[in-house]
């Protein structure tokens, strides 16, 4: 089983990415090891080329981090 | 006469964008001979524990002319309510500027939406103030993307918030222009350095990769700053570079 829970802290039953909104290594690790990475609206991307959490159409931003909505 | 067109709050994880929603709208309003629209511009609105938005929280507008405003808003809402995803809580707004008599009022909700919450409640009060003015629906779900809407058509409005939806890539990669070139080959207004001060039409600039123009003072405006390793050119900033409050 891919251990992709330690990249999140649990905040009100909200799965919440713990290394926040510019750590682009941990975004990288987190989507390669998740496997569920889908590109968002291009609109919503950061980017066009880097396949990381910042980029995918399951996470939802807070003011802080960013929340995942795939069940895992 | 001139309208706004925004919606907010009209897709789910999985559906297409809201930005292409009210792309292919526009399409078919054009289409069918009912209005003439320009470009749309992404509006971000507040983040929020309380703001259930349905994945962003921005809104998509833009302005056009009509001569058939009473078709265009029954066409805007059908379309809305036949094309939005499932779950979402989609709003509409079109605004007549030239006959709203306040905008100032707008302006002050639409600013207060990026930094507190507001209510539905509070959105359609405003509305109904400007019957004549200003058309206010919800279609679906909660409703909530009323709040958005409206805001996006008085930040519109404002001519200085947003980024303009789509990007443009160099045509070859490090291209070189000056400022005038650039803007002329790309169809930008303008050139700002993050000091919001104007670049001069025959500075040079590097254009190394996609860029991304926002909407300020009215005008399509790509920022630029210096990199050491360009030899002292200028670069348009990507969109990971943009400050965040772009």
């Amino acid at each position: 089983m891919l251990d992709i829970k330690k990249y999140f802290i649990e905040e009100s039953g909200k799965k919440i990415f713990r290394f926040g909104r510019d750590d682009d290594a941990a975004a990288c690790e987190c989507a390669e090891q998740c496997g569920s990475f889908a590109w968002d609206d291009d609109e919503e991307c950061l980017d066009d080329c880097t396949e990381f959490c910042y980029n995918c159409r399951y996470r939802r931003w807070t003011e802080s981090s960013f929340c995942c909505m795939k069940t895992f | 006469m001139e309208i706004l067109i925004c919606i907010d709050d009209t897709d789910n994880l999985d559906s297409m964008g809201t930005g292409e929603i009210l792309e292919n709208m526009i399409d078919s309003l054009q289409n069918q001979g009912l209005a003439e629209c320009s470009f749309v511009t992404r509006h971000q609105l507040y983040i929020h524990p309380e703001i259930a938005y349905t994945s962003h929280n921005s809104s998509m507008c833009t302005e056009g002319k009509t001569e058939q405003l009473e078709a265009v808003i029954d066409f805007c809402r059908e379309y809305l309510a036949a094309n939005s995803a499932e779950g979402s809580d989609p709003g509409l707004c079109i605004v007549l500027p030239e006959k709203l008599a306040n905008k100032q009022e707008l302006l002050e909700f639409s600013f207060k939406s990026k930094e507190t919450v507001r209510h539905k409640a509070e959105a359609f009060a405003l509305a109904e103030k400007y019957p004549e003015a200003v058309f206010l629906s919800e279609h679906g779900g909660t409703g909530d993307g009323v709040i958005g809407a409206l805001a996006g058509c008085g930040l519109r409005i404002s001519g200085n918030d947003g980024r303009i939806k789509g990007k443009f890539k160099p045509r070859t990669p490090n291209e070189i222009h000056s400022v005038a070139e650039f803007c002329r080959i790309y169809g930008v207004d303008r050139v700002l350095t993050l000091d919001k001060e104007l670049l001069a039409a025959e500075e040079q600039l590097v254009f190394k990769s996609e860029s991304k123009a926002l909407f300020l003072d009215f005008q399509k405006t790509v920022y630029v700053a210096k990199d050491p390793e360009d030899g002292g050119l200028w670069h348009p900033l990507s969109k990971k570079e943009l400050p965040d409050n772009a």
